[in-house]
């Protein structure tokens, strides 16, 4: 016992924990930046663009989708970022292993088919700035209501939730 | 006794999207560009990586360029002008084995006798026609390159004014149809 008084959250509150975000945060901005070294390195700045943006329209999809489905924000907010582009750029990493690219790799995400959208990467970027500043909004205002049920002494502020506690020691 | 409070205040998330919209929007205007003027004004068109298929490939039997067509897969590479030979030198040996090489340049003629490789001087473009090579953005003759299997199909063709650099490219799309 050190008398220092160790916060007591929601469970659902993990994936938001500030020391957690920006870990991920940081994390994700260091390793796109080697891939998009690594593909300028082959004249290929574009292809990062692509499938990074792509990749960040799925992250904000399945975060908007998971919000609403459980009433709770998913694990991994930022890391599913990362994630879904590594997904989506799965075939140029078959092709740096000496695999020509092939129709059915539209499988990751589009990886095909996305290079051809009209517009192109500022389709994408339209499309994933809109996509991600839903949830931007969406989770902005579950925040808000859960602060303002908390204010009012609605238990966790997770209404219709169980009542889970999660101690998490210097949060 | 849970803090039932948010650990985010519900602002954090706009200013973290304004942030991140920020910083993209710079990257990919100022870091990842957008194309050149020799590049191919359909992005996607552009090394896309994959081999056209057998069954919609074009035809280029009877084209007229010094190379074993229908023979042996012939390795098609487009300049504007005589390249400089150390560098078509680096280019042309990521090309497979078994496969052979022919120089198209839309203006001069040399460039290509360091290396040994054939050059055809082809100013009106007839050659970047019939493979179907698409013109770059500025309108002017094609850079890139061409590979045509050993049943005379086209099977890759694409603007690339980088592909000297791109060794590892070349081998692969060459050893794919060898």
């Amino acid at each position: 016992m050190n008398g220092v008084a160790t916060p007591v959250w929601p469970i659902a509150y993990r994936p938001l924990r500030p020391r957690g975000l920006l870990v991920q945060g940081a994390s994700v901005a260091v390793a796109e930046a080697l891939l998009l070294a690594s593909y300028r390195g082959h004249e290929a700045g574009f292809h990062w663009a692509t499938h990074f943006l792509v990749g960040l329209s799925a992250a904000a999809l399945t975060n908007l989708a998971w919000l609403a489905l459980k009433g709770a924000p998913a694990r991994g907010q930022l890391l599913s970022i990362l994630a879904w582009h590594l997904y989506a750029m799965l075939p140029d990493l078959l092709f740096s292993r000496g695999i020509p690219h092939d129709g059915w790799m539209d499988v990751f995400l589009a990886h095909i088919s996305s290079h051809y959208v009209p517009g192109g990467i500022t389709t994408w970027l339209a499309i994933a700035l809109t996509l991600s500043s839903a949830y931007a909004i969406v989770l902005s205002r579950w925040l808000a209501a859960r602060l303002t049920e908390a204010e009012a002494g609605a238990g966790t502020g997770l209404a219709g939730r169980r009542q889970e506690l999660d101690r998490c020691p210097g949060d | 006794m849970a803090d039932a409070r948010p650990p985010l205040s519900p602002g954090l998330p706009l200013v973290g999207w304004l942030l991140m919209a920020t910083v993209l929007t710079a990257v990919v205007a100022g870091v990842v560009g957008g194309p050149g003027p020799l590049d191919d004004p359909s992005r996607g068109e552009q090394r896309p990586g994959f081999l056209i298929d057998p069954d919609e490939a074009r035809v280029v039997r009877g084209l007229d360029i010094p190379a074993p067509i229908g023979v042996r897969p012939v390795f098609v590479a487009f300049g504007r002008q005589p390249p400089d030979p150390a560098e078509l030198r680096d280019g042309l040996e990521d090309v497979a084995p078994g496969v052979a090489s022919v120089l198209v340049l839309a203006r001069g003629s040399g460039g290509g006798a360091a290396t040994g490789v054939p050059v055809v001087l082809d100013a009106r473009g007839r050659v970047a026609d019939a493979v179907g090579l698409d013109s770059p953005r500025d309108g002017g003759p094609p850079i890139g390159y061409a590979l045509i299997d050993r049943s005379a199909r086209v099977r890759y063709a694409t603007l690339d004014p980088t592909w000297t650099r791109q060794g590892f490219e070349v081998a692969l799309i060459t050893r794919a149809v060898r």
